[in-house]
């Protein structure tokens, strides 16, 4: 399955995976406990309409694996059970690594020949 | 035949008459029902028609009887999700699933009931089940068709 596509939220999600989402989070550690769905949409700040497609492509491409969680905890707090997602052992390889290459290619994404803007008369 | 009506065995002719001002004041202790209780009327038979609609036979006839209405149980924070509430926000919802293939549909449903579950009041709660019908048929498609379409 090839990589999936590094838009603007796939890094939002990953980062919020991968425990990289503040600026105060140790960026040397990856995040192993998985995220309830409602957390990672607080913290991603995308709504569910776009946050779960994600996170269907990102599992499709085998890098998310989801699970419940077990029905003793659910049954003792007397709620329905959670699902919870986290990076699995391909994605925490590969998440870094991509959302780097993406950092790094963000700002070459202006096409040579475009205008971009500028003081009027030329600057140099 | 005298004319008068036969007595009922072990009751005198006044048995009748004494019966009268038992049942009067039995009728007038029934309270009249406030608005509040006859709007709460009005909400729970959506509630109602959801579960005959999408609940199968055996239950169906468990469940005929309306049931004593309150809290569930109560959330981890924020105001109790009511059994009508949950009908009501959970049957558009039940009406989407039908996008999804039938092996993810009773995942996706336990899934979204525990985030309405944990969601904090019922504004919070529409807007989650809103967000999720404007996605439900990009989720569909991204489940159907896989990610094929959708990579570089």
């Amino acid at each position: 399955m090839p990589s999936p596509r590094m838009t603007k939220h796939t890094q939002t999600v990953l980062r919020v995976l991968l425990g990289q989402d503040s600026d105060l989070a140790d960026r040397t550690t990856i995040r192993t406990e998985g995220l309830y769905g409602l957390e990672l949409s607080r913290r991603s700040g995308l709504p569910n309409g776009t946050l779960f497609p994600l996170l269907e492509r990102l599992q499709q491409a085998g890098w998310v694996e989801r699970y419940w969680e077990a029905d003793a905890s659910a049954e003792a707090e007397g709620r329905p059970r959670r699902r919870f997602y986290r990076l699995s052992a391909k994605g925490a390889d590969l998440a870094p690594h991509a959302l780097a290459e993406a950092t790094a290619n963000a700002p070459s994404t202006v096409r040579s020949g475009t205008l971009a803007p500028g003081l009027a008369g030329g600057s140099s | 035949m005298n004319g008068k009506p036969p007595s009922r065995p072990g009751g005198g002719d006044g048995g009748g008459e004494a019966a009268a001002p038992v049942s009067a004041p039995a009728r007038e202790a029934t309270p009249p029902r406030t608005a509040s209780q006859r709007v709460d009327q009005w909400i729970y038979i959506p509630a109602q028609l959801h579960e005959w609609t999408f609940t199968s036979g055996n239950r169906r006839r468990e469940r005929s009887l309306p049931t004593e209405r309150g809290t569930v149980e109560p959330p981890i924070h924020g105001r109790p999700l009511t059994q009508d509430t949950s009908g009501l926000l959970l049957a558009p919802l039940h009406c989407l699933v039908r996008l999804l293939p039938p092996p993810e549909r009773a995942d996706w449903v336990g899934e979204q009931r525990g985030y309405l579950r944990d969601l904090p009041d019922s504004r919070a709660r529409w807007k989650w089940v809103l967000a999720t019908l404007v996605g439900m048929p990009r989720y569909a498609y991204t489940v159907r068709t896989g990610s094929a379409k959708e990579t570089v």
